[in-house]
């Protein structure tokens, strides 16, 4: 008799999964890492089936006459087109630098031949610096001289040293352009060469203007007084001290850091961590992105479109943080928007109004000082908890369809038991409209203790 | 190689082929080798293992007609 095979149910098992991480890390951006990494899926199915196998050889059972049968090869073949479709779609090309696994850090391909750079230029005191094409790390710091000035190295990787000599040869740095617009070209780009990549300290005038444009590697900018411009495939950047304003578009990055930005800043694009810190000007974040996410003194507005959640906030004087499921944000001037799939929200201290729609989640609310802001909270599934100050006074309409209601307050709110659920209505002397609404969940209206709340900066 | 071991070849090519398809798309993916440059691996690997099958084949033939 032919032996049932455990792989079907194991891949059952693995789709199962998948699509539970799906509905419970909504903001992960699974279809991404499904491009890059479906392969091991082939990977797995064979090593499972090759493992089954050789045990039903070592219990002498009966073997089938094929390891994997026909059918079997035309599902590989679907899920080879599938596979290969959707890394096309993704945007992903083979030739992308560091597109993959580090491989612990050593690159495979090759030896690494390093090459001496250093040349420098005189210009104007607010000249444009435009980076082309690059790959590698790039440090850019504003300086009181008026020149460029370029030392570091380039790092070639070949199999022999005469192929890397000639590649670097092939590869000149250069600084072109006149005295308002200087061009580093590291000439990086030259097809069939092995990976060429520049690890550049660049000193610029204070005032200069950078624009860039990388396929790979790490920008750190700091001291630059005109406006920053990074477009990249694959960076991590590090802004500091930047004068002007920022705008990145990063189609991939592991890592944001800015701090101390006095312009506007846009970033766009898909990667992992963001880190934002004392920006003066308007921030707008458009993408996905997973990684943790922190803003900390923004004096601007906070624009953030995910693929998951949408979320605006005129000022945070305080932080804000996003970690997969969880918000928590401390000292927020409101209108505050935050509209979402799956998060637990924990806000201490906001101003003017907030707005929160979530499909699932956990709420938990304590506004600032009186008076307080309206309200308007509404999740599918989850308890809402909200503290407010003993003297509050707000007009509250609380409902949840399946759960109950706690009532700190007491007779000034009166409580309502419909079929599963509770309403909660009143008003504590006028005040703002508070509405809270749960689908399935608890909702408590808690008195806070005497300990001060937070304090709200203005 | 006796009988059995043959047939075993023949029984684990097809998972060791899914295991080599899959290990070249993932070092595609991942920007090392593309798979236009690396799938005659494939065809060497199918080609060795059915060598190997058929080696296991032939040497029982041979004894067989020994008398």
């Amino acid at each position: 008799m032919k032996q049932p095979s455990i792989v079907a149910p194991l891949l059952v098992i693995g789709l199962g999964a998948l699509f539970l991480f799906r509905n419970l890390y909504p903001d992960l951006p699974l279809l991404p890492y499904l491009a890059q990494y479906w392969p091991f899926l082939l990977i797995g199915w064979g090593v499972l089936r090759l493992a089954e196998l050789l045990f039903w050889a070592a219990a002498s059972k009966p073997l089938p006459a094929r390891g994997i049968s026909a059918g079997e090869w035309v599902l590989v073949l679907f899920i080879c087109i599938f596979g290969a479709s959707l890394h096309a779609a993704i945007g992903f090309s083979s030739w992308w630098p560091r597109s993959g696994f580090a491989m612990g850090g050593l690159d495979v391909l090759g030896e690494r031949f390093e090459y001496p750079i250093s040349a420098e230029k005189s210009c104007s005191r607010t000249p444009r610096i435009v980076i082309e094409d690059f790959r590698g790390s790039a440090r850019i710091t504003g300086t009181d001289a008026d020149q460029i000035k370029v030392t570091g190295h380039e790092a070639i990787r070949s199999f022999t040293e005469e192929g890397a000599n000639r590649a670097s040869h092939d590869s000149p740095f250069e600084l072109a352009g006149d005295a308002n617009e200087v061009v580093v070209r590291t000439n990086q780009n030259h097809l069939g060469y092995p990976r060429i990549e520049d690890d550049l300290e660049i000193e610029v005038p204070k005032g200069a203007a950078i624009q860039a444009h990388g396929r790979g590697g790490d920008f750190e900018l700091t001291h630059v007084g005109g406006g920053v411009t990074i477009e990249s495939e694959n960076a991590s950047v590090q802004l500091s001290d930047i004068h002007g304003g920022a705008r990145l578009d990063l189609r991939r990055s592991n890592m944001v850091h800015a701090a101390n930005v006095e312009g506007a800043l846009e970033l766009k694009g898909r990667g992992s961590d963001i880190d934002l810190e004392n920006v003066a000007g308007p921030v707008t974040i458009e993408g996905a992105y997973t990684g943790a996410m922190q803003f900390q003194n923004l004096a601007g507005a906070l624009h953030f479109n995910g693929p998951q959640t949408d979320l605006n906030v005129e000022r945070i004087p305080g932080q804000l943080r996003m970690v997969l499921g969880n918000f928590s944000g401390t000292n927020l001037v409101g209108p505050v928007h935050l509209s979402g799939r799956s998060r637990d929200v924990q806000i201490n201290g906001f101003t003017n109004a907030l707005d929160l729609q979530i499909e699932r989640g956990d709420i938990d609310l304590r506004p600032g000082e009186l008076p307080l802001p309206k309200m308007d909270v509404h999740t599918h599934a989850g308890d809402v908890t909200l503290t407010l100050p003993p003297a509050a006074k707000f007009d509250l309409n609380a409902s949840t369809k399946s759960g109950e209601i706690d009532n700190d307050f007491g007779a000034p709110l009166n409580l309502y038991h419909t079929h599963r659920g509770a309403t909660l209505l009143g008003s504590t002397g006028g005040g703002p409209a508070v509405n809270i609404e749960t689908d399935r969940g608890r909702v408590t209206i808690r008195k806070a203790s005497e300990a001060p709340l937070h304090k709200i900066e203005q | 190689m006796n009988p059995r071991a043959a047939s075993m070849v023949g029984v684990i090519r097809g998972p060791v082929m899914l295991i080599a398809l899959g290990v070249l798309l993932a070092i595609d993916h991942a920007g090392r080798t593309s798979f236009a440059r690396t799938w005659p691996v494939l065809l060497i690997l199918f080609g060795a293992l059915t060598l190997l099958e058929r080696a296991g084949d032939r040497r029982p033939s041979i004894t067989q007609k020994q008398p």
